[in-house]
């Protein structure tokens, strides 16, 4: 049996099994993957539902409510909230994100190295690469076609060419993508080739067992080693999963700390150095209709400030989320919604340095995240930027939604004084926070590290890490590639510690 | 009518925006996931929202009438000044996005929306 749905689960079950792999996104599938096409018996625990694409629906209450955690509004607390956006499903956030797909950068892999050279026994270059490579060919990583991108992601390309600024089309793991603009939700048509529709997929084919709606709630340990998962269910079904070799936790860089915290396991700054990308977004009004429902959700990206630590997306959401960010109420909101064919949305991510924290209080999980001076002036540095390509395709007029500052701008003078003179307020931004990393850092130092370069955990044998938040920076640039690739690589070191 | 859907009817006027406005049908059938799935902070803010906005801005704002009894174009005027107030800001955004929630929530109305806007 490849999946057993929690939701048919009550009272207490044990199952034994070689290896429990908490969390079923992209590095819990990539885990599971190698190991079970290794021969191990795997069990892949997942807290959230199983939905698959026929399910999928179009208004984002629906959706959102189905395969988001917390509705998307789970946040981090601090000098303002700030949204996190998280799947919770299997695939992880992997069915519901833009399927925009990156290598890991050369300088962020170098930077890594450089701080702890150790990191090489796993994570070299050329054995990243190999992963890398690997990932993308199951995933089927191409450009955007340009017959899907629709013409909200033609805009960008029109803007930044006109300004000089490096840009391209998205390299997506898609297959049969029709331009539906419907991943932040869900493909209906199950065109996007995320994690569970690949990897896991691979890994049940070759026996491993998926347990969806089970949610993972302490590690259990004996003499210092990890023994077994105990998992609940929504009709209050315990579930114990016994771990005859190692316990793998890849619930993401919120959950993983918070369960070995739960657990118990303290070692190291576990939760400690939270970072993602957080990110604001402009909208445009322009003369002929974008459509912005049409065409791939996020086909185009403005790479040519990556160096400055800014990367500009097309981003599309349905009628829903498009009103939300509009800045009217009542009649004024209306004509703004009537209009709402004529406008684009773009959004930045930033690669931001500022650390938070992940916690367990009173038995509930709390981040704290607090954007830094200088995290603001990146986005007003990315609100002018985006503007002005905008304004360059062809835009009226931008707004970009900044508490204090006039809700349309319509020259390149008034987005400049923007960036000059915007307000330093974060609450003043409406931001939100994606791709989160580092609360369970890797590295060979057991003061500043939870886990070995090799994935396994310093102090618990048995044990590892494997997803973003192992990662000892945010990357700058979209995960998912780089979180299978380095979960493949965390395989392979288990199997090979394991011969 | 209740407070919430007052709220949600002069917070976006379905009739301007050219949107199918949702059913009594599917207004409750909304309220009840709505109470069931949304997270705690956003049942809070938006019962705040509506309490503050609906019962008790008529009478501080001046307007020195109940919600009900004030007319389209008030209750424009009333969110707007709503909306300009430091605290006050943030629960709109609230009552915004919960409106939308609302609102968009019939795919079928949203595909009439896309053609219609073609």
């Amino acid at each position: 049996m490849s999946h057993v749905d929690g939701r048919t689960l009550t009272g207490s079950i044990v199952v034994d099994t070689d290896v429990a792999v908490v969390g079923s996104g992209p590095a819990g599938s990539a885990f599971a993957r190698v190991l079970a096409q290794a021969g191990a018996r795997v069990v892949v625990l997942e807290a959230g539902p199983w939905v698959h694409p026929e399910a999928f629906e179009l208004p984002s209450f629906r959706a959102m409510a189905a395969t988001y955690r917390g509705l998307g509004g789970t946040m981090a607390l601090g000098r303002t909230a700030t949204p996190l956006v998280q799947g919770r499903m299997v695939g992880g956030s992997s069915p519901i994100n833009g399927a925009i797909c990156w290598r890991m950068p050369r300088d962020v892999h170098d930077a890594w190295l450089a701080e702890d050279p150790a990191l090489v026994e796993q994570l070299s270059w050329e054995a990243l690469e190999q992963a890398t490579d690997e990932i993308e060919a199951r995933w089927n990583v191409q450009p955007t076609d340009p017959a899907v991108a629709g013409r909200k992601n033609a805009l960008m390309a029109i803007g930044a060419e006109a300004l000089g600024i490096e840009h391209r089309p998205i390299r997506r793991n898609v297959e049969g993508c029709v331009g539906l603009g419907r991943c932040l939700q869900g493909c209906p048509h199950g065109a996007k080739l995320s994690a569970d529709r690949t990897l896991l997929q691979d890994a049940t084919e070759h026996g491993a067992t998926v347990y969806s709606s089970a949610e993972a709630t302490h590690i259990g340990t004996h003499r210092g080693r990890a023994t077994h998962v105990e998992a609940r269910t929504p009709a209050g079904g315990r579930l114990t999963v016994r771990a005859r070799h190692a316990v793998v936790v890849a619930a993401s860089a919120v959950q993983s700390p918070a369960l070995l915290l739960r657990s118990g396991l303290h070692h190291g700054p576990v939760g400690h150095g939270f970072q993602g990308h957080p990110g604001v977004a402009l909208s445009g009004r322009f003369p002929e209709p974008v459509n912005p429902w049409h065409g791939a959700t996020q086909g185009h990206e403005v790479i040519g400030l990556r160096h400055e630590g800014l990367k500009f997306e097309v981003l599309s959401y349905d009628l829903t989320l498009i009103a939300a960010r509009m800045s009217g109420v009542g009649a004024s909101l209306a004509h703004q919604v009537h209009d709402a064919a004529h406008w684009a949305t773009w959004g930045a991510a930033v690669k931001s340095g500022t650390r938070g924290r992940v916690r367990v209080v009173l038995g509930k999980t709390w981040v704290t995240w607090s954007p830094s001076p200088q995290d603001i002036r990146q986005y007003r540095r990315a609100l002018r930027w985006m503007g002005e390509m905008m304004l360059a395709a062809g835009a009226d007029h931008v707004s970009p939604g900044v508490r204090g500052v006039a809700p349309q701008l319509g020259d390149v003078h008034a987005l400049r004084a923007l960036e000059r003179d915007g307000p330093s307020a974060p609450s003043a931004y409406r931001s939100v926070m994606t791709h989160l990393f580092g609360t369970c850092r890797m590295g060979s130092d057991p003061a500043r590290a939870v886990v070995r370069p090799d994935f396994r955990h310093h102090t618990v044998e048995g044990l590892y890490v494997v997803d973003s938040s192992v990662f000892p920076t945010n990357l700058g640039v979209n995960p998912q590639v780089s979180i299978a690739a380095v979960a493949t690589l965390a395989g392979r070191s288990a199997l090979a510690g394991a011969r | 009518m209740s407070d919430r859907d007052a709220l949600v009817d002069a917070m976006l006027p379905c009739h301007l925006a050219g949107v199918r406005a949702p059913s009594a049908a599917q207004r409750a059938d909304f309220w009840s996931r709505f109470e069931a799935v949304a997270p705690l902070t956003l049942r809070f803010g938006f019962g705040l929202a509506v309490l503050l906005i609906v019962r008790v801005m008529p009478w501080v704002g001046g307007w020195g009438r109940p919600w009900r009894r004030l007319g389209p174009e008030a209750h424009d005027a009333l969110l707007l000044r709503c909306a300009a107030l430091p605290g006050l800001a943030d629960l709109v955004e609230v009552a915004r996005l919960v409106t939308c929630f609302l609102v968009f929530d019939d795919a079928d109305a949203q595909h009439a929306f896309h053609e219609q806007a073609r």
